[in-house]
């Protein structure tokens, strides 16, 4: 196995995710995408909102006025700042969609499949995690919960996720609404959930389950996985469009409905995002032609957020 | 209908594609239903109006006005031809509707600065603005005339010639008769002669007149119609007795006369006659039933086809009572004409008394019938006789020599020899005058054998088997009887004349009348037919000297028309354009400006909306939320 962290070259982060696939299985990839978007982000993306004081030390210019200890520049007049320690027991599970949609690539030659993306995502979350001495678990669905490792901050957690997820395919239909119950009862401590999925699903089904998550006291963060492709309609001048999982079909032309298709998704995606931004879900529309560098800030921006406003 | 019939049933079987996002599209299409119809609907007419517009487009339209209607100042002689033949129908319109509607438009575009003569059927070129110029067309109809196209063209272009314009045109909107192109085409070669000479021989001499000048014919579409017409109604005898007569009718029509007989019929002061059958052409004779004396008009008809004006004819005849008649004694008139009086006075066909004599000298106050004297030696005295009575003829020698009679007008004579005679001479005893009543009505050999000059009939021999084989054939009683009871008694008093021809009236003639009017006559020798076809009076004070039976020109029956190859020939040297289709003759005049073909303007059309469609079909518009 090569540490493309040890490396020196481009950064993986950043790259195009087919490309990236390339150098590699999950594991490598991952490594060589969070060595890379750490590099480039000098501070813990996911810092538990828990923490603890550690120290003060004098103010220097660059550091955050919000950080400024008032009282000693109230009673010394000298400007101190506080500094914390991160808590290391942050419990985080990041829950992974393995439905037959899942395994769909409009241009196997330019992108990822969308199981193939979400898989390396999902790695790459965990690693970060696993690396902050986090306890990291996994739950892989469909219909039914096809993998679960509990979260762990022992060493050799992310190898384990990283096999599991590697021994994964995706089958089946996506049942959401039945499966998401079975995951809020696995996840009974509060913490992180990351959910990465297409959420070709019942939306309002779906929502209802990850607000009871977020009422728990859940962290929730989720990655709606999306092919290029099916943001933008392409094919035949007229075809049969037949969804691999249910069976349902419908002959459309592209000519005609193309536009109206691209507005019809970007409706739905705004749909989404406000329905989580209510629910106090963080959401994260990500294209499987996206770096995984750009998915991985945007969620820990996110959190980062979410934590300052805690 | 072949766009929306492919829009509405194509019909296919469209490929399977997997697409986990399927929710989404029977979303879109849910809610994109409404405006995918409307955008198919559009997508349909306009692919339609595409073809329109490519098919449109295809046959070449012109219009008149807008941009780049005005053409440069122009002489354009306007001919149109509203002869006779103008009321044929063809095609189901009338040649006169369709031709004075191209005339109508063509005056339409003329402009202010054009200037304009209009030509009809009597020739004459009328120069006006074309605004009046249109009034004179609408107001023109069929005219039992004929025009001279010839003759119409050599006017025109010589108007063209000397208009002092730049640009010039002669337009002729004629169903273009053969016959209408005068005597030289109709007489020197027949058609398949012209059609089958190479061009260059057919243009190798080029008319001065006809240089360089567009000529541009528009004639009805299609072939003329088949057309029979009445192109005979003559009396036979010209003079008849009570008892009645013939009437000899000739049907014609060229070529393209209908091969099925037609009926003609007969009618006399209004009352039906006599009918038979004719056939495509010939003579057909109808005998009229007893009439009292006096002067009778008739019509004869032939049932109607497309062209009604020349299915009917006039004629006039005039009924004269039996003469009254004195014979001199049988030793100068020979017995067999004894016998010949006696059998007409039995049949009532003479009587005796003092209208005709036979025999004797010239003088009295009825007519005298004179024949050589039995008695050679009173030859002189004869012709002293006849030259103091200022008769133009008088006895020549004697021939002993045979030879037949020639005497077309008097068929009882046909084939009658003549054994020995007395050669007619015309004496010239009225020097300045010419006696137009002198007529030589039988010729044996080829002197006269029977003159007649004012009531005075000379016979070359007399009525003997000495001298003539007649008295011995069965011919002979009635050549007595036309003798006596027409020859002697003068001409019929009928003219026959074309209308709107040159007609020379008898002298003394004062007035010429119809029916409700009278048109005085100035001088008898110049006087024109009327136009309207019938019969007029010729009024001699309150007397009627005669009568004028106005019938169209025979020639215009014949509705053949003429070829290309004739007219080149005929106008040799001008640029002859001939065409039957209504936008080329539109395309072609004032030489092809004031109108401007709508092709371009059509096809960017089509291109525009092609363009509409495809940008429709590729989903640019009509489909956005």
């Amino acid at each position: 196995m090569t540490d493309l962290a040890s490396q020196r070259g481009p950064r993986l982060d950043l790259l195009d995710p087919k490309e990236v696939a390339g150098l590699g299985g999950i594991e490598v990839v991952a490594r060589g995408v969070v060595e890379g978007f750490l590099a480039g982000l000098h501070r813990s993306p996911f810092r538990g909102f828990s923490v603890e004081f550690a120290e003060h030390r004098p103010y220097q210019p660059g550091d955050e006025p919000r950080y400024l200890d008032w009282k000693v520049l109230g009673k010394r007049d000298r400007l101190y700042v506080k500094q914390y320690e991160e808590e290391t027991n942050l419990r985080a599970t990041v829950v992974l969609d393995v439905s037959r949609s899942m395994g769909w690539v409009g241009d196997a030659a330019k992108t990822l499949t969308k199981f193939d993306y979400a898989t390396r995502l999902a790695a790459a979350i965990s690693l970060i995690l696993v690396r902050q001495r986090d306890a990291t678990g996994l739950i892989a669905y469909d219909e039914a919960i096809r993998a679960l490792i509990a979260p762990r901050a022992r060493e050799g957690q992310w190898p384990l996720i990283v096999n599991s997820l590697g021994s994964l395919q995706p089958s089946g239909r996506t049942a959401a609404e039945r499966a998401l119950p079975r995951v809020i009862e696995l996840l009974k401590r509060r913490g992180m959930v990351v959910l990465i999925s297409d959420l070709l699903v019942d939306r309002e089904r779906s929502l209802q389950a990850l607000r009871y998550l977020r009422h728990r006291g859940h962290q929730v963060s989720v990655f709606h996985i999306m092919d290029p492709a099916e943001q933008d309609l392409e094919g035949p001048p007229e075809a049969r469009y037949v969804d691999p999982e249910t069976g349902d079909s419908v002959v459309a032309s592209v000519a005609d409905l193309r536009r109206a298709y691209r507005s019809t998704v970007a409706a739905a995606v705004a749909a989404w995002r406000k329905a989580c931004r209510t629910s106090g879900i963080a959401y994260h529309h990500v294209l499987t032609d996206t770096p995984f560098g750009h998915a991985l800030r945007k969620s820990s921006e996110t959190v980062e957020r979410r934590n300052v406003e805690a | 209908m072949v766009p929306p019939l492919l829009h509405l049933f194509q019909r296919r079987v469209p490929p399977v594609v997997e697409f986990p996002a399927v929710r989404y599209l029977q979303e879109t299409k849910r809610e994109a239903q409404r405006t995918v119809q409307l955008q198919h609907l559009l997508l349909m007419l306009l692919r339609i109006l595409a073809v329109v517009l490519i098919v449109l487009a295809a046959a070449r339209p012109v219009v008149t006005g807008g941009i780049g209607a005005r053409h440069e100042p122009t002489a354009l002689v306007l001919i149109v031809d509203n002869s006779l033949s103008s009321g044929a129908v063809q095609g189901g319109t009338r040649v006169i509707d369709d031709i004075a509607m191209r005339a109508r438009e063509t005056l339409r575009e003329a402009q202010d600065g054009d200037a304009v003569w209009l030509m009809d059927v009597d020739g004459i070129a009328r120069r006006g603005r074309p605004a009046d110029l249109l009034a004179d067309v609408i107001r023109l109809t069929p005219d039992a005339r004929r025009l001279d196209l010839d003759a119409a063209l050599r006017t025109a272009a010589s108007l063209v010639a000397t208009s002092g314009y730049t640009h010039g045109e002669v337009h002729v909107l004629s169903d273009l008769q053969r016959t209408a192109l005068g005597s030289t085409v109709n007489s020197r070669r027949s058609t398949a002669d012209y059609d089958t000479l190479p061009v260059n021989r057919q243009l190798s001499t080029v008319d001065s007149a006809f240089r360089n000048l567009p000529i541009l014919i528009y004639h009805p579409k299609g072939d003329p119609p088949a057309n029979r017409g009445t192109v005979m109604a003559r009396p036979s005898p010209a003079l008849w007795l009570p008892a009645g007569g013939d009437i000899r009718i000739g049907v014609g029509g060229g070529p393209s006369a209908g091969a099925a007989p037609a009926t003609v019929q007969l009618s006399i002061d209004g009352r039906s006659g006599a009918r038979s059958l004719a056939g495509t052409s010939g003579e057909v004779v109808l005998s009229a039933s007893r009439l009292a004396p006096g002067w009778h008009t008739g019509i004869v008809t032939l049932d109607p086809d497309e062209l009604r004006a020349d299915d009917r004819r006039h004629f006039a005849v005039r009924v004269v009572a039996p003469a009254g008649v004195g014979v001199a004694p049988a030793a100068e008139t020979g017995s067999f004409l004894y016998q010949a009086i006696g059998v007409l006075t039995a049949g009532g066909q003479v009587h005796t008394g003092t209208d005709v004599r036979l025999g004797g000298a010239p003088g009295g106050s009825g007519a005298v019938v004179i024949f050589p004297p039995a008695d050679v030696s009173a030859v002189g005295a004869l012709n002293r006789a006849l030259e103091t009575a200022r008769v133009p003829w008088r006895f020549g020698a004697r021939q002993d020599r045979q030879d037949t009679i020639i005497a077309p007008a008097l068929p009882e004579l046909a084939g009658v020899r003549v054994l020995q005679r007395w050669r007619l001479e015309e004496s010239g005893a009225q020097p300045g005058r010419r006696d137009t009543s002198s007529a030589v009505l039988a010729r044996a050999g080829d002197d006269p054998w029977l003159v007649r000059s004012g009531r005075v009939i000379l016979l070359g021999s007399r009525l003997v088997p000495e001298q003539t084989t007649l008295p011995l054939s069965g011919a002979f009683v009635p050549f007595v009887s036309a003798l006596v009871n027409r020859i002697a008694r003068g001409e019929s008093g009928v003219i026959e004349a074309t209308a709107g021809d040159p007609v020379t009236l008898p002298a003394g003639v004062t007035a010429v009348a119809a029916s409700d009017s009278a048109v005085p006559v100035p001088s008898a020798f110049a006087f024109t037919a009327p136009a309207a076809p019938g019969v007029y009076a010729l009024r001699h004070g309150a007397d009627t000297a005669g009568m004028l039976v106005v019938n169209a020109d025979p020639r215009e029956s014949d509705l053949t028309r003429a070829s290309p190859a004739e007219l080149a020939t005929l106008w040799r040297g001008a640029r002859i354009d001939i065409t039957e289709d209504a936008r080329a003759y539109g395309a072609q005049r004032f030489r092809g400006a004031g109108r401007s073909e709508i092709t371009g303007p059509l096809l960017f059309a089509a291109l525009l909306v092609l363009i509409a469609e495809a940008l429709l079909a590729a989903g640019i518009w009509g489909t956005a939320k």
